[in-house]
């Protein structure tokens, strides 16, 4: 193109102003909380498409040509992967949203006690390992960018800084803007979906232009691929595995797909859809890699290089739209790869290497002032996204444009693949240390250097050409690409196999050997058993405390004054405070580490409050219950045993309160046979006499007036039984008789005076054995009364004698009115003695229907006292007892 | 397509757990198709549809692995919802 610098630069500019459109628009509608859109489950899937990279766009097609189908594993990995998504990364999404995860370092140092050593660690490992993946990028700017001004290697330099810089300023605008609580930034994710969107249709447009405009049909378009084109033959080897693992691992120990997947995952359902649809993306990306490939090979001149079929396929054809389609395609990957990494790695780096050391810095200048963490983290996030960036450029100046982009890309793949086996043990074993994590992700790390990362910057750079052949200081066995002689094979498999085993194997080793510490068997088993433990309930077992000013302060310093308001007001409130600061209990302690966790990683987080509230202490019990499997499934056992015992408890019940209304129930029964037998003898005689007198008009004057007295005796019988009937029922159903206060002696005294009005002076003795004196009772003095004449009355007409004494005594002591009727009689059996106050049990014939006594007994209980018999001097004794008032 | 929206809820009800085990082994199944030996018999110079065998092999089971995973997800996503329901 002849005025193509012109013109791509300003296509390039324009493309970026519509991201930066794009990006602002969103903020703007996520802040006023519109934007539901965003938060929807295609977004989601298109900004984890972030892992299609410039590798992917402009690599994968020269890899394709170079090694045939192994480009396929990049692609196939990360399928696996999601659509084994309900293994790892469903558990790893709902840790990292339950813990408030902002990194993948802070994901691994929260799970190993909140080290702040280890996230240091995993974060240099995690920037180190970026460097080649965003040389790689700048890389294909610039050559893209050559490629379509047709201008020479002479430029690249230059254009690889100014593209790093643009970059920066761009991520520095949309990534750094707030220090977010939740680390989420909308406006960068929807910028990203539109590139996923853009570098899709650009690789698809060059597919379909290869296979049908170039090429002219598909038979056609691989009419020059072979067997041994695709390498079909070594292709499935060692290095297929090992390729289709990295890819894998990849997909989640990238610190931007831990990003994308994790930190900006706003709801854990999306995953279901991300399961297959993300595979379908990466189907789709790849599926024109192969036909660009092989119409490229057969179609562009000898000596081409193959990374940049996508573009130079059709700006040799002088189809210049498509031309700039597919170098906005490669921009697009690029840009969103440079963008999610740096915003990840300064967040990395601010969290756990700048907010540890500027919590010290700022402690020793003294002055702490309101957010000024909170800028010291943004300023440090802002300065990182420029190093970062400048030590991608420094690696693409130091290594050159030599090497194929899959190659740089696969180095960085190696490195971060570093992180898998703590994030994995961490995860799915508790028994997994800090000591053992550190040392296994530092081998790990270590090895990759040695082995792959410094002999990749080139001869004589970082190990000399001599050192990388001979091994250092001749050593053999310590050959970079020969570690003790197993080389031979390929580089990437020799490395990963060494970095990845001897990391994995010392991380178990180092983790069977060492202590596990309070701290990191809690969050172990909260990450373990994510799924199954409400993390809440640990907010209560690290015990400390500390002034709620300082904490105050303190989230001011980080959160800024509003945020840390809010937050502190929201806490109050939750508290049932309606005004003042939170009492700073474990619980809200704990709550608001979590909280300041969100903005400066677990690691960093926790320091900062412990500095305030202490080192404070764990309580083992509870933790253990947490932790420990066991005590777990004992408690559920426990739980389980006491439900059935209740239930038990409840059938027991149940069935003895079935058997009391079985026996009220026949006792009814019973009872109306007796009423019905009763009333039916004194019916009787009645009947009969009438009748005699009726129908034996001759009868004397004398015998008239004996039946009609005995007619009258038997009603009079009839209507006293009906009487006791109607108070018997009367006393079931008013438990609650009219009670007041009563002088329970005048009652007894009134009483013993109606119950001897009857027998005459000459045939009863009675006798006032002892006195009360002044008794206040609470009772219905007629049904007293009553109670007191049945018992004189029967003590009277049971004696069965024709003189009889009687002796009344009464008390009032200890709370009760005690009042005994004690006749000369023949007294009552023992196994007799509950009986008698059973309906219609009698000792005689004479009397009443035996329901007196049932009566006093129903009468005394609904006062609260009680009435029994026991042996007198010489015959019965009735005790009534009934509460004073 | 009704049909098929519909069966996901009815397999739920008559087997529940059936669903995640079958997500849990899909990966697997698809780690057998890419892997030696399986993916090697296809590693010829025969064509299908105009492309290499081994090319048309790749892509094809890709796309049933896809397939497999939406049907899987659909089901998955009715479980939850059944699960965590009224």
């Amino acid at each position: 193109m002849n005025d193509g610098a012109n013109l791509i630069l300003a296509v390039s500019l324009g493309y970026v102003a519509m991201l930066f459109a794009v990006a602002w628009y969103v903020d703007r509608r996520a802040a006023a909380g519109g934007g539901r859109w965003l938060r929807s489950p295609v977004t989601y899937t298109l900004s984890l498409s972030v892992y299609c990279t410039a590798w992917t766009f402009y690599g994968a097609v020269g890899s394709a040509a170079r090694s045939g189908l192994e480009f396929a594993t990049i692609y196939l990995g990360p399928t696996l992967m999601f659509v084994g998504w309900w293994w790892l990364i469903r558990k790893i999404v709902r840790i990292g949203r339950t813990h408030r995860i902002t990194s993948i370092a802070d994901m691994i140092s929260s799970r190993f006690g909140k080290s702040g050593g280890l996230a240091a660690i995993a974060t240099v490992v995690a920037v180190v390992a970026a460097t080649p993946y965003i040389a790689l990028q700048l890389q294909s700017i610039t050559l893209s960018y050559e490629a379509i001004t047709a201008s020479g290697p002479e430029q690249d330099a230059q254009i690889a800084f100014w593209a790093a810089l643009g970059l920066g300023v761009f991520t520095i605008l949309f990534g750094t803007r707030s220090l977010d609580e939740s680390e989420r930034h909308n406006g960068v994710v929807a910028a990203i979906a539109v590139e996923a969107v853009v570098k899709l249709t650009a690789v698809i447009a060059v597919g379909l232009y290869a296979i049908f405009s170039v090429a002219g049909g598909l038979e056609a378009t691989f009419a020059n691929t072979t067997a041994e084109s695709l390498k079909t033959e070594t292709v499935f080897g060692p290095r297929w595995m090992t390729l289709l693992f990295l890819a894998g691992a990849a997909i989640i120990c990238l610190p931007r797909q831990f990003q994308v997947t994790v930190v900006e995952n706003t709801d854990e359902k999306h995953l279901v859809t991300a399961s297959w649809m993300f595979p379908l993306y990466l189907f789709l990306i790849s599926l024109f890699v192969l036909p660009i490939a092989a119409v490229g090979l057969s179609a562009m001149p000898e000596g081409s290089n193959p990374d940049l079929f996508v573009l130079t396929l059709p700006l040799t054809r002088g189809d210049d739209a498509l031309a700039i389609l597919a170098f906005i395609g490669g921009f697009s990957a690029a840009t969103s790869m440079v963008i999610v990494s740096t915003i990840a790695l300064s967040t990395m780096v601010s969290n756990h290497i700048v907010a540890p050391l500027s919590v010290r810095l700022l402690a020793t200048v003294g002055e702490e002032r309101s957010g000024d963490v909170q800028q010291a983290l943004l300023g440090s996030r802002r300065i990182a996204i420029l190093l970062i960036l400048a030590l991608g450029y420094v690696y693409f100046r130091v290594s050159g444009r030599s090497e194929a982009l899959a190659a740089t890309g696969l180095i960085a793949f190696c490195g971060v693949a570093q992180f898998l086996p703590a994030l994995i043990l961490g995860v799915f074993w508790k028994g997994a240390t800090r000591i053992g994590a550190i040392a296994g992700l530092t081998t790990g790390f270590a090895v990759w250097l040695y082995t792959l990362y410094l002999p990749s910057l080139g001869d004589g750079v970082a190990l000399s050409a001599g050192v990388i052949a001979n091994g250092p200081f001749g050593i053999e066995a310590l050959r970079p690409y020969s570690l003790f002689g197993s080389g031979g094979g390929d580089s990437l498999v020799h490395a990963t196999a060494w970095s990845v085993g001897l990391n994995a194997a010392i991380l178990t080793l180092v983790s069977l050997a060492s202590r596990i510490e309070p701290l990191e068997r809690l969050q172990g088993a909260l990450f373990v058993d994510v799924f199954r433990t409400d993390s809440l309930s640990a907010f209560n077992l690290v015990r400390r405390s500390a002034a709620s000013t300082d904490l105050y302060i303190l989230a001011q310093r980080i959160l800024g004054a509003s945020a840390a308001t809010s937050l502190f007001q929201a806490a109050a409130r939750r508290q049932g405070k309606k005004e003042g600061l939170p009492d700073p209990t474990p619980i809200f302690i704990s709550r608001l580490e979590q909280e300041l966790a969100g903005s400066v990683g677990a690691a960093s987080a926790h320091a900062m409050v412990n500095r305030i509230a202490g080192g404070g202490t764990i309580s083992m019990d509870e933790l253990m219950e947490i932790a420990d499997e066991n005590a777990k499934l004992r408690r559920a056992t426990e739980a389980l045993r006491l439900k059935s015992a209740e239930a038990e408890q409840s059938a027991r019940e149940l069935s003895a309160a079935n058997d009391r209304l079985k026996t009220l129930d026949a006792q009814k029964d019973e009872f109306l046979s007796q009423v019905s037998h009763e009333l039916r003898t004194p019916m009787t005689s009645v009947r009969s006499f009438a009748e005699i007198i009726g129908q034996n008009p001759d009868l004397s004057a004398e015998e008239r007036t004996r039946f009609a007295g005995i007619i009258e005796a038997e009603s009079q019988r009839l209507t006293r039984l009906l009487d006791e009937i109607r108070d018997l029922s009367f006393l079931d159903e008013s438990a609650t008789a009219e009670l007041r206060m009563v002088d329970a002696e005048a009652v007894l005294k009134a009483a013993a005076e109606i119950a001897l009005a009857p027998h005459g002076d000459g045939r009863v003795a009675l006798t006032w054995d002892q006195r009360a004196g002044e008794a206040e009772v609470k009772a219905d003095p007629d049904r007293l009364a009553q109670v007191f004449i049945n018992l004189i009355s029967n003590a009277i007409i049971h004696s069965g004698r024709d003189r009889v004494a009687v002796t009344l005594r009464s008390s009032a002591a200890n709370g009760v009115y005690r009042v005994e009727v004690e006749d000369d009689g023949p007294g009552v059996a023992p196994e007799d003695r509950e009986r008698i106050f059973e309906t219609f049990f009698r000792r005689s014939r004479a009397g009443s229907a035996g329901l007196g006594l049932p009566i006093c007994r129903k009468i005394v209980e609904l006062l609260g006292g009680s009435i029994e018999v026991a042996d007198g001097e010489k015959g019965a004794r009735f005790i009534v007892t009934a509460p004073l008032a | 397509m009704s049909a098929d929206e519909e069966s996901p809820v009815k397999g739920v009800r008559a087997e529940p757990g059936r669903t995640r085990e079958a997500a849990l082994i899909l990966p697997f199944v698809g780690l057998a198709l890419f892997s030696p030996p399986l993916i090697g018999l296809f590693a010829s110079d025969a064509r299908v549809f105009g492309g290499p065998l081994i090319v048309v092999y790749i892509f094809v089971a890709w796309a049933a692995l896809i397939v497999g995973a939406r049907a899987l997800s659909r089901r998955l996503a009715a479980e939850e919802a059944q699960d965590s329901g009224p």
